[in-house]
């Protein structure tokens, strides 16, 4: 199957090479794409030093318009599937692997690996593992399937999912409320249980303190989202 | 009788929507977002010419001072003018960010066309 590894990066100049060279040992055939969202370190020097693939980006666009951009390469070079691991190294290469199996066996479009589902995984502050818990709950409820970690940016994509999320990939709250648009519009999502490392380096995107505003804003955003009318076969081809 | 603030209001709508008409002509404002404004000013405008109106609608809707339906129609007009721009604002973002990620994919391939050239 013709696989591509999407890495969102910005400012990951201390984990990228770490996680390229870990994608490249579990997954050798596949494509590795680096989409740098306009970092202001040398992350795109190191990427086009081990000689991959980077898409870079010409403004900061956030989380959510850096991996529709590899969705968008992953669509425009034909992909069969495609797999989303964070630049900043704490998704584990070796656990892709997982996330594919129900993706090769055609038993989902989207795969979503949980740290929640396996128990000897990493933990959180308090606060972010309550507000994931909130949202995962919620989630769960609109979608009618068990959401456990809604949150999580390590995904696999078939092709079809691809296609879809290519054109209507969210932008403010990208996880949360793609499981849900994804959802509204058929496809089958699924979660697999992996494990996680804590970060590496950097700062995460989300501060124990901002956690429960952004789980308000989130959770707002998904009720709205849910509302959303599905989008026509037709404007999805 | 005609007091000078109501000759000065006129003025000073009609001058608005001489100036909005002006700014579409020299195109620095678009067509497209120009409606609520010529709209705006015209209301405007109509409740300098014609003082009597605010009283007329006071009275429809049982407002007690006139002049707080002056400052109703206002801020609702601001609230509005806000709000579409909001919107204009928001389907900017969604062109530029596409327009960026068109630029990433394009850079892609023209670099790897020039590693094919050398």
């Amino acid at each position: 199957m013709k696989l591509v590894v999407i890495i969102p990066a910005f400012n990951e100049s201390s984990n990228i090479a770490r996680v390229i060279s870990e994608t490249k040992s579990s997954q050798p055939s596949a494509k590795i794409v680096v989409v740098n969202d306009c970092s202001t370190d040398d992350t795109e020097a190191i990427v086009k030093s081990v000689n991959e693939t980077a898409l870079s980006l010409p403004c900061n666009l956030g989380i959510g318009g850096a991996v529709q951009t590899g969705l968008r390469f992953a669509q425009d070079e034909g992909y069969e599937a495609a797999v989303q691991v964070d630049g900043d190294g704490q998704h584990i290469p070796s656990e892709i692997e997982k996330l594919m199996t129900p993706i090769v066996r055609g038993e989902a479009d989207v795969v979503i690996g949980s740290r929640f589902l396996s128990s000897d995984s990493f933990r959180s502050t308090f606060a972010r593992r309550v507000g994931i818990r909130i949202l995962s709950v919620v989630n769960s409820a609109l979608t009618g399937s068990r959401i456990t970690d809604s949150t999580s940016g390590f995904r696999a994509y078939n092709r079809r999912a691809i296609c879809f999320l290519s054109e209507h990939y969210p932008q403010d709250y990208p996880e949360p409320i793609a499981v849900i648009d994804l959802f509204r519009n058929g496809y089958r999502i699924v979660e697999v249980p992996v494990k996680m490392r804590e970060r590496q380096g950097g700062t995460s995107s989300i501060s124990a303190v901002k956690s429960i505003y952004y789980m308000t804003k989130v959770l707002v955003a998904s009720l709205i989202a849910f509302t959303r009318k599905p989008v026509s076969k037709e404007a999805q081809k | 009788m005609i007091s000078p603030i109501q000759v000065i209001s006129v003025f000073a709508s009609l001058a608005l929507i001489a100036f909005v008409i002006s700014l579409i002509r020299r195109r620095k404002l678009r067509e497209e977002y120009s409606i609520l404004w010529i709209a705006g000013s015209a209301v405007l405008a109509l409740f300098s010419a014609w003082r009597s109106l605010v009283d007329i609608i006071a009275r429809l809707v049982g407002v007690a001072y006139a002049p707080a339906i002056l400052l109703l129609i206002g801020i609702f007009f601001g609230v509005l003018m806000f709000l579409h721009i909001t919107v204009v604002v928001s389907r900017h973002a969604d062109q530029n960010k596409t327009l960026a990620q068109e630029i990433a994919l394009l850079r892609n391939k023209i670099d790897e066309l020039e590693r094919k050239v050398r």
